[in-house]
């Protein structure tokens, strides 16, 4: 089975190659039966890598401890739905995998677009194949999961054949990991098709809306995946590592955050050239900085050239990618270049007050942002490279640093969709935010009554209302529109209006999202902190809450030892909550991970962690959490991802221009084959 | 080892901490504030509060707790307390670089960046924005500023059509 999937990759290598080879000349000369070619390769590519993560997949079911992969990340006991995770568990896995999500975009990519941007096509495939190419030409050459164990004796190298393997890291034995890592993979892998169809309309010179358009598609769904698998990546963390938070500014966290932030960038600006023909050459630009960063994120995670919680073991990789990245900026920079003629804006701007600068200032903040974070996270290493020491970069740096940043574009995640486009005279701005600003002010007031003095808190829920205010004021201004103009009840003009400018309406979904999100920081700065040694019967206060610990157990399970402790939490007095943390000590890895006990409701999350036992007295080392408003990170984050369902959807006004311009397209092909 | 030699007194420290004989409401707020600041030296790449290890697992956790119990106790402040953690482990234990010498730029160039992207977004406002273009001859027989009203409207409710 080892041969099976090295040939597997070979072979997808191989028609990576030709992918690229085929597309170029394809769209060079114009050939649709040398593009078909193309796009046939691309789904051979994805065939190939589907045989070897099958054979994968089949060598880690099957428990064969010949193969060094499946040795070092899986064990016999390890659960069946575990043993899926295994495949992002390791170095060369990851890259299987990583390369595996790449052939299934790049064929959704060409399914969806047999009759569809023709002109754009080759070249796209082109450069997504070129992608191809590097990352099946690493997991074949230099990472690869097909390699066989094998002992020298004295007749030679013979197969060696464990009896078990090392097994999965506890950390990733949670049910989160089967979808978190796979939801931030579909997302910086993603990025590489907006990036393949931006370069092909540099290469082919359409650089009009029709790229734009396509590609802000393929931008929103893998923007949407990389949002989600952040965030449950923070709820893993919440919910594992047992310290009570959920973001600790870690370099591998940073890294998947760049992308995310320069992708929001592009999802802004790329409305100022879809309406006014303007920012041509910023919005390839990002496109192009997307996809690095992307990339740039896969190599600090990969190298080990950062020291992180979540980096991969360091490993020979990082030559290959730098001189990957190398390419990727000559080939997108020279392009940028070549075509700047064509690249020119087709208007002006009418105002300082409108939407273009609203969305102008946006991207300052969210670049200024990706800037600050990018410096923080590789500051050691220049550091290291200057002075010759190591310095630290950690969250008391990024929270001073990006926290500001963040609630600047809070305030204009609310003021931008409230400017106008073209401009937004000084009356308009007084209408539009007197009410928002009333809202906002006066919840302001109230929160400083009730004692909240932590500014940065206090600033996020403040500006939160103002935004909600503001966003919350828009759909109730067009359905009230609506309901005059067609006499429909509230809700049906609410639902209609938003049907018929998904994208519009969905955006502001996403916006509450993060005003959603920005409570549940806000909640930081009330956090209670208590730890107890503890055996039944003992007392423990933390804030509003008594804990009181009422048995201890001890047990074992074929792939684990465990330890638990059962504690009422009592609350004015009151029966509050029962709550059972867990420590489980795993054999086959020989390490131990806490499995934390969560309470939670709107207002808090009591958080339980058995740290351990005390080794002189064998009592329970308790540690609790209140965390107030947690549970709006994960409501806000599942807002944001409902947001962006519906800007996906087309409007009914989207589906009919695009009929046209399909019925248009097929038109000009008949003329041209005539 | 130090850390052996301490790990009495730091038993006590702790479980005084922990069993409610508090050192005040400043002395408790100062350990965790501290421990957010400083790096566990183990490995774990955490801050202190942060290491998975405990006390007694973790020789580098132990120590730099009883460095900073002690240091609490005596009365020492946090810049205080960073320095002797600083003198013992040197500058990789602090969780943020010291705002001083070639480290101060990492806090100074965020704000450069952010300082020079607003310069560049009012640059590229200033050479894309273009004059107000003049009023046409003649009277409409509509109030003018209705009629910039309803087109404000129409531009922020209504998509554009090149």
């Amino acid at each position: 089975m080892n041969q099976f999937g090295s040939v597997g990759l070979i072979a997808a290598l191989a028609f990576a190659a030709y992918g690229v080879v085929a597309g170029v000349v394809g769209g060079k000369f114009r050939s649709l039966k040398i593009t078909r070619s193309a796009e046939r390769a691309a789904l051979s590519f994805l065939v190939m890598i589907t045989l070897s993560v099958i054979a994968l997949e089949y060598l880690i079911y099957t428990n064969d401890f010949h193969n060094a992969y499946v040795a070092t990340h899986s064990n016999r006991d390890l659960s069946v739905y575990y043993k899926f995770a295994v495949m992002w568990g390791g170095q060369e896995g990851s890259l299987l995998f990583w390369t595996w999500l790449l052939s299934i975009y790049v064929a959704l990519v060409v399914l969806l677009n047999r009759r569809k941007n023709r002109q754009l096509m080759p070249y796209a495939i082109a450069f997504a194949m070129g992608v191809g190419v590097f990352f099946s030409a690493l997991t074949f050459f230099v990472a690869n999961p097909f390699q066989g164990l094998s002992l020298s004796s004295a007749s030679g190298m013979a197969p060696f054949f464990p009896p078990d393997g090392n097994g999965l890291s506890p950390s990733l034995q949670y049910p989160s990991m089967l979808i978190h890592p796979v939801m931030l993979y579909l997302g910086l892998v993603g990025m590489t098709i907006p990036f393949a169809f931006g370069m092909s309309a540099l290469a082919t010179r359409q650089l009009g809306d029709n790229w734009i358009r396509v590609t802000r598609r393929w931008m929103m769904v893998p923007w949407m995946f990389l949002g989600a698998g952040i965030l449950l990546g923070g709820h893993w963390a919440y919910n594992v590592l047992g310290w009570g938070g959920y973001w600790a500014w870690d370099p591998v966290e940073n890294a998947s955050l760049m992308p995310w932030l320069a992708g929001t960038a592009f999802l802004h600006s790329v409305m100022i050239q879809e309406k006014r023909g303007m920012l041509k050459v910023w919005n390839v630009s990002l496109v192009t900085l997307t996809f690095f960063l992307a990339v740039v994120g896969d190599f600090l995670t990969r190298t080990g050239i950062v020291q992180s919680v979540h980096a991969f073991a360091q490993s020979n990789i990082g030559p290959y990618f730098a001189l990957f990245l190398g390419i990727v900026a000559v080939v997108s920079i020279s392009l940028i270049l070549l075509r700047l003629d064509f690249l020119k804006s087709e208007n002006r701007l009418d105002s300082v007050t409108s939407r273009e600068s609203g969305f102008l200032f946006n991207n300052w903040i969210l670049l200024a942002l990706v800037f600050a974070v990018l410096w923080g996270t590789v500051f050691p290493i220049i550091s290291k490279a200057v002075e010759s020491r190591t310095v630290t970069v950690g969250p008391p740096f990024f929270d001073k640093v990006a926290v500001p940043m963040g609630l600047m574009l809070l305030l204009l995640t609310g003021v931008g969709p409230l400017l106008a486009w073209r401009k937004t005279s000084f009356e308009s701005l007084k209408r539009n935010f007197a009410i928002p600003l009333a809202i906002a002010g006066a919840i302001g007031i109230v929160l400083l009554l009730a004692g909240v003095r932590s500014l940065y808190s206090w600033m996020s829920l403040f500006l939160g209302a103002f935004v909600a205010a503001c966003v919350l004021g828009e759909f109730y201004k067009g359905a009230r529109t609506r309901q005059r103009s067609v006499g429909e009840g509230f809700f049906p003009a609410l639902y209609n209006l938003s049907a018929r400018n998904t994208r519009r309406y969905g955006g502001y979904v996403v916006h509450l999202g993060i005003v959603l999100i920005f409570v549940g920081f806000a909640g930081l700065a009330f956090k209670v902190h208590a730890k107890s040694v503890m055996e039944p019967g003992d007392l423990m206060q933390a804030g509003d809450y008594l804990f009181r610990c009422d048995t201890m157990n001890a047990g074992d399970t074929p792939n684990y030892t465990y330890v638990d402790a059962a504690l009422a939490v009592v609350k004015d007095g009151k029966a509050f909550a029962e709550v059972k943390p867990e420590r489980r000590f795993y054999k086959a890895s020989q390490q131990p991970i806490s499995h934390v006990a969560i309470h939670r409701t709107l207002a808090s999350d009591v958080y339980v962690v058995l740290a351990g036992r005390d080794p002189g007295t064998g009592k329970a080392v308790i540690e609790v959490f209140i965390n107030p408003l947690v549970v709006w990170v994960w409501i806000g984050g599942i807002v944001m991802v409902l947001g962006t369902l519906i800007a996906l959807v087309p409007s009914r006004v989207e589906r009919e221009m695009a009929q046209m311009r399909q019925a248009q397209a097929e038109a000009l092909e008949e003329r041209n084959a005539l | 080892m130090r850390c052996k030699r301490l790990l009495p007194e730091l038993i006590i420290l702790v479980l005084t901490g922990v069993t409610g004989v508090t050192f005040g409401a400043r002395s408790k707020v100062s350990l965790d504030q501290v421990g957010n600041q400083v790096f566990c030296q183990c490995g774990c790449v955490t801050t202190l509060n942060r290491c998975p290890h405990q006390i007694w697992q973790c020789e580098s956790r132990a120590e730099i707790t009883t460095i900073i119990l002690i240091d609490i106790k005596q009365g020492k402040s946090d810049p205080d307390i960073l320095h002797d953690l600083t003198a013992r482990f040197g500058v990789q234990v602090l969780a943020a670089p010291p705002a001083r010498g070639f480290d101060l730029a990492a806090w100074i160039l965020p704000g450069v960046g952010l300082a020079i992207g607003l310069v560049v977004v009012i640059l590229i406002v200033l050479r894309m924005r273009r004059p107000s273009p003049p009023e046409p001859p003649g009277q409409s027989p509509v109030d003018p500023k209705i009629i910039a009203a309803v087109e404000e409207e129409m531009n922020r409710t209504v998509p554009l059509t090149k």
